[in-house]
């Protein structure tokens, strides 16, 4: 009876160390988008809410909700923020009466619908859930899978 | 035994040993589970559909560390002393997608003051709702009301009461986000007015991987009660450049300028002229022109944080029009001042950041300091964030102030908590 508990506590912790392994992400844009190539810079200015023109149209990024793992490996990333900066950042964004952050949408599939929906949007979703309708932005002119894709978890 | 030491060695366990690879992810049909989310109203720039209410507070605890017989007793309360500070109240709401409304409010205990007579006014009146026993009550002070419109994403406009757009403090102004307990003495000095009334633009346009911001405003300018008057006729005008590079992760150079007319004055008198017809006489009172020149430069690498500013400030007072104080007039003249502030953030202990911050000021000449007086000045603390919107500050500060007249050291320490709701 005790090694059969012992064996299911694992089995349970185990599994947990499997699902927080984070997956690929790539950038996504709605197909048909101009947008073919960003650098990090200016994805960290528009997921920072700085304005961001490609072609005279202005990103519209969608994030997620923070402590998510897709939010978490992106804030990290590209960001260069840990979870704690993060949130310390909006916060003190908001006492200065700054812009606020980019709109959180509840799950990937919100994403994959809202950023195939209109042409201006941004986002980032894990590479195995990219659909027809959305193209993949190169980041500093890297494509996912190349050498030095900046969102290869490490 | 055995099972609970395997119990506790399995996270380690499960983490050492090779995880089998997963399957490959099923990815659903994509078409027929996207077509059950519902994405209905989730417009890329909505207006809120309410106000947004939030805000930030604190409360401190100070000790002066000075003789009783200190100079510096008369200017600042020398008994160790709990304080609330901010109880500051914001109401936002983006009206549409380019309209936005911003208020602040800050609620007071004030007005409790020293009067001329050297007693202390508090502010009281019989409570109604408690047999009309004295209750203590206090003011509102506007922090920030405006109207903004985004022109487009290079230009946005606000009209009407703002923080002056210089260096990095004054925008700073919400203590969960300012570093130490208190500002740098040059800052609250206010050689920049701290807020003005009138027409500020800004925006930003990358150049680059360089993004330059700036500022403009046209205002009130200083005065008694800017906010709803300008005394003179004379708009203020002022101005910010910031270069956001991207050196060492992020290095932010910024140069701000102020140019206006102070006026403070009696009220316009009816008096009869020579022919004997009534006339409205406008009195002299109290009026200098001034300029304000600032630089500052902000990095933020890592954990690292280094900001520094320097300000100046010079006063000319109109003729006719020079304020008199106690022991003669008020001098013209340059006021100028410069701190530098370094922290580390360390991502253990309550994301403790240790800092520190140097300061020299150069004050104008007065009767009370003497002439060209300084004030040296460094602080050493703690700064804590166990949480995002919490802000525990620990602090000691020590200063000397030197001028002919006087050679005053201040040693004072301080505590705070502060936060964001």
């Amino acid at each position: 009876m005790c090694i059969r508990i012992v064996v299911l506590v694992t089995v349970l912790l185990a599994s947990g160390v499997a699902e927080g392994e984070p997956r690929p992400l790539v950038v996504v844009v709605a197909k048909g988008s101009t947008v073919k190539n960003l650098t990090r810079t200016e994805l960290k200015r528009c997921f920072t809410s700085s304005p961001v023109v490609i072609d005279g149209e202005r990103l519209v990024p969608f994030n997620y909700p923070p402590g998510t793992a897709e939010r978490v490996a992106f804030d990290r990333l590209i960001l260069g923020m840990s979870p704690e900066e993060v949130g310390r950042f909006w916060v003190d964004r908001k006492i200065r009466g700054e812009s606020a952050a980019p709109r959180a949408l509840p799950s990937v599939l919100h994403v994959v619908k809202i950023v195939a929906k209109f042409p201006a949007a941004v986002s980032y979703i894990p590479a195995d859930q990219v659909t027809a309708d959305l193209v993949i932005v190169a980041i500093d002119g890297v494509l996912p899978g190349a050498a030095g894709y900046l969102l290869r978890p490490r | 035994m055995r099972t609970v030491l395997l119990v506790l060695i399995a996270p380690a366990l499960a983490a050492a040993q090779p995880v089998e690879p997963a399957p490959p992810p099923v990815t659903p049909p994509p078409t027929t589970v996207i077509d059950d989310v519902d994405i209905a109203g989730l417009e890329p720039s909505p207006a809120d559909e309410h106000v947004n209410i939030y805000g930030f507070a604190d409360v401190s605890w100070r000790a002066l560390l000075i003789p009783r017989s200190g100079l510096g007793a008369n200017y600042f309360p020398k008994e160790n002393t709990f304080l609330v500070g901010n109880v500051n109240l914001y109401a936002t709401k983006k009206l549409s997608k380019r309209w936005r409304s911003f208020l602040e409010v800050r609620f007071l205990y004030a007005p409790i003051e020293k009067t001329a007579d050297s007693t202390f006014a508090t502010t009281t009146a019989p409570d109604p709702a408690d047999l009309e026993r004295p209750i203590s009550w206090g003011g509102i002070s506007i922090e920030r009301i405006y109207l903004e419109y985004e022109v487009n994403e290079w230009l946005t406009v606000q009209a009407g009461s703002f923080l002056t757009p210089y260096g990095i403090w004054n925008v700073d102004h919400g203590s969960p986000t300012i570093i130490p307990v208190t500002r740098p003495y040059i800052i609250g000095e206010s050689l920049f007015p701290a807020q003005q009334t009138g027409l500020h633009v800004y925006g930003a346009r990358p150049v680059g991987e360089f993004l330059v911001k700036y500022d403009a405003t046209l205002t009130n300018g200083r005065g008694p009660f800017q906010a709803v008057r300008d005394m003179d006729d004379n708009k203020a005008i002022g101005g910010r450049l910031e270069l956001e590079t991207p050196w060492l992760d992020g290095v932010h150079v910024g140069l701000s300028g102020y140019r206006g007319r102070f006026t403070n004055r009696p009220a316009d008198v009816i008096t009869v002229d020579a022919a004997g017809m009534l006339v409205n006489t406008t009195p002299a009172g109290t009026s200098y022109d001034e300029y304000s020149v600032g630089a500052d430069v902000l990095l933020h690498r890592g954990p690292l944080h280094v900001q520094a500013e320097v300000i100046g400030n010079d006063r000319r007072f109109r003729s006719g029009a020079r304020e008199v104080t106690r022991g003669g007039f008020t001098t013209d003249g340059w006021y100028s001042g410069a701190y530098v502030l370094a922290a580390y953030r360390l991502d253990r202990w309550w994301q403790v950041m240790p800092f520190a911050v140097l300061e020299v000021d150069r004050l104008r000449s007065s009767a009370d300091l003497g002439n060209q007086p300084s004030i040296y000045q460094w602080t050493a603390g703690l700064n804590f964030r166990p949480d995002p919107s919490v802000v525990l500050k620990v602090q000691y500060t020590e200063a000397k102030i030197s001028s002919p007249t006087v050679v005053q050291p201040f040693r004072a320490l301080m505590a705070q908590a502060a936060w964001a709701f």
